[in-house]
């Protein structure tokens, strides 16, 4: 039995020496390889955080009315939204810095904060990066020919009241009292025309104006349509700054009080009374204008002429003003607006405590 | 008793034994330096490696932050392979109003370090017609933590984490809510580095309105390869070596960020060396 016990070898504890530092080798290495691994990791995630944040901010500047359902159409004091990306998502701000004011454009900032939710490491924070653009709200581009353009002709009974074209807000170059196509023309007494010139020729293809897209294909978001909606209420009309964009679908609509905005109808229009309208009128058919009522913005009637339809002339009876008011017309169309970027004002220096 | 005092005997190694012994424990004793010199060289190509890595990482990290927000058609002040002067944004705002001879600015959240480091050397506001920027220098001052209430006056809203701040001289042309933004001069050049001597680094130069300036090594070593070279507005996306003769012209900027290590491994003749190209495009411009 003492023979096994007396034999000293070194193979074992050589062996172990040889585990051991193989061992330590391998860790050394599996450390820096994971070292490395993980800042590859981080700098990647940054990169995609990046990405995803500028993704972000280019949708919501187009996408703004999909992605915010409900939204106001002139966005107000701070929207927000979070947009999903595959490995990520970017939570997109509008905030308001200074609000339409006259016929200054509303300012804002559109904050994209990017956060990449997938190759982190553990113990590694997402990688998370913010840029920013600055936007204006601005309205609508409208082209204005005349205080009220008539692409089915105008008649005009008596010379009491106004078609006029000089700004009555003082902002923009006059334009023509009245215009009209060479055939039918201007007919009655042209006394109430006032502008530069008074009277002036038009075709219907010079009024820039897409009614096709407009009255058939639902490109500009209504605030009311009718039928459907109702007319505002006269709590709604007595806030100043309520400026709706209503459309009306029928043959003929009779407006049943005065009111604001733009009023965009596919048929024949009637202002009976001391109604009247501030503002943008769009007219598929013809108006005819009872009593003593007016329009302060600008007024074009006869549309459907652009459509290939025969609508009848409009008729201005008694006294009438149409007044073109850049102001008016600017109110009526920003809720018609669009966010526009800035260009050069860029940031990704944005902080984020 | 016979048997037993045999075994006692048997104390030592025969010679063969020892020599069988001595031969294997050689050609172990072989293999096993071999194998750890292989593999502390594997370790110190690999630990170089990542240190010239490190050196490409830590130079983009900053350089990058630095340059996206130049303004194309004033940002780029001069220009060479090796050294590159550039305007640097830290603040951008809008105009709320001028009085006393000053403009009032409302700005966007910017971290503190940023904004209250030394260097501001002048402003720059945007013609709400061209979209682009005209820059005011020499003189020009800050008044920090100024023009609040103008800003407020005027229905602008400063941003939580928002400073105001006022400029001069006062600024022309410009309305309510003009684009504004407040800059640094920055020089970034490759040249020889102090702290790792026989080497290029990468310096970073604050350039203050009196002519003086304040220099830092960023991160050394570099190879001779690293440089920059440029992107043309109109041209196709191949960078140039040399800048644009018209620095207005210039878009973008490519960064060869070639780092090395600062020793060799032993039996290397040359340095470990991470390669890395990656180009900045200027977000700011107005075409």
């Amino acid at each position: 039995m003492a023979y096994p016990t007396e034999r000293r070898g070194f193979a074992l504890p050589t062996a172990m020496l040889v585990i051991l530092v193989m061992t330590i080798l391998i860790a050394g290495g599996f450390s820096l390889v994971s070292a490395e691994r993980r800042s590859v990791a981080d700098q990647r995630s940054q990169i995609s955080a990046f990405q995803i944040a500028q993704q972000g901010l280019e949708i919501f500047l187009i996408r703004r009315d999909s992605l915010i359902p409900n939204a106001p159409m002139v966005p107000g004091a701070k929207d927000s939204v979070r947009i999903n990306f595959t490995g990520g998502y970017a939570d997109v701000s509008l905030t308001r810095l200074r609000p339409v004011m006259g016929t200054m454009s509303g300012l804002y900032v559109v904050r994209s904060k990017g956060v990449e939710t997938v190759g982190a490491y553990a113990g590694s924070p997402q990688g998370v990066r913010t840029v920013a653009q600055y936007v204006l709200w601005e309205p609508a581009p409208m082209q204005v020919l005349a205080g009220w353009t008539a692409l089915s002709g105008l008649d005009k009974n008596g010379n009491a009241g106004t078609l006029g074209g000089f700004d009555a807000c003082g902002d923009s170059a006059a334009v023509a009292g009245v215009a009209v196509p060479v055939n039918p023309g201007y007919t009655g007494k042209t006394a109430a025309a006032t502008g530069d010139p008074p009277v002036d020729t038009v075709t219907a293809a010079e009024v820039a104006i897409d009614w096709n897209a407009i009255i058939n294909q639902g490109a500009i978001k209504a605030t009311i349509t009718i039928p459907g909606g109702s007319w505002p209420s006269d709590a709604q009309w007595a806030d100043t700054t309520f400026y709706p964009i209503i459309i009306v679908k029928q043959p003929d609509f009779a407006l049943p009080t005065s009111g604001r905005g733009m009023l965009i109808t596919s048929g024949h229009l009637t202002l009976n009374g001391s109604v009247g309208w501030k503002g943008v009128l769009l007219v598929g058919g013809d108006i005819v204008s009872n009593g003593n009522n007016g329009v302060a913005g600008a007024t074009i009637s006869g549309l459907n002429v652009k459509l290939g339809t025969y609508v009848p002339a409009s008729t201005a009876n008694g006294t009438k003003t149409y007044q073109y008011n850049s102001c008016e017309v600017s109110k009526a169309t920003t809720p018609a607006g669009a966010l526009v970027t800035l260009r050069n004002t860029w940031v990704d220096n944005w902080v984020e405590y | 008793m016979r048997n037993h005092s045999s075994i006692q005997r048997r104390r030592g190694f025969t010679l063969i034994e020892l020599l069988v012994g001595m031969v294997i424990f050689a050609i172990v004793g072989a293999l096993f330096t071999k194998l750890l010199t292989v593999q502390g060289r594997f370790f110190d190509k690999q630990g170089m490696g990542n240190a010239a890595r490190n050196v490409s990482r830590a130079s983009l990290n900053r350089v990058v932050s630095d340059f996206r927000m130049i303004e194309a058609t004033g940002g780029v002040l001069a220009a060479s392979p090796t050294s590159i002067t550039i305007r640097v944004p830290f603040a951008l705002g809008v105009v709320c109003g001028t009085n006393n001879n000053s403009t009032a600015v409302s700005l966007l959240p910017v971290d503190s370090v940023m904004y209250d480091a030394d260097g501001f050397y002048g402003y720059a506001w945007r013609s709400a017609t061209t979209g682009a920027y005209t820059y005011v220098e020499n003189p020009a001052a800050q008044q920090k933590n100024m023009g609040q209430n103008l800003c407020n006056s005027v229905n602008i809203t400063t941003l939580t984490n928002g400073r105001t701040t006022r400029i001069t001289p006062m600024m022309t042309g410009s309305s309510l809510g003009t684009p504004v933004f407040l800059y640094r001069r920055l020089r970034y050049e490759f040249k020889a580095s102090t702290a790792v001597v026989g080497k290029t680094g990468l310096y970073r130069t604050i350039m203050f309105p009196d002519g003086s300036e304040r220099s830092e090594e960023l991160v050394a070593p570099f190879a001779s390869t690293a440089k920059y070279r440029f992107f043309v507005v109109g041209d196709n996306t191949t960078a140039h070596d040399a800048p644009p003769a018209d620095l207005t012209q210039m878009r973008g900027i490519e960064l060869h960020l070639d780092g090395i290590s600062e020793t060799m491994v032993p039996g290397s003749t040359s340095a470990e060396s991470a390669p890395f190209t990656t180009a900045v495009f200027f977000k700011n411009r107005a075409n």
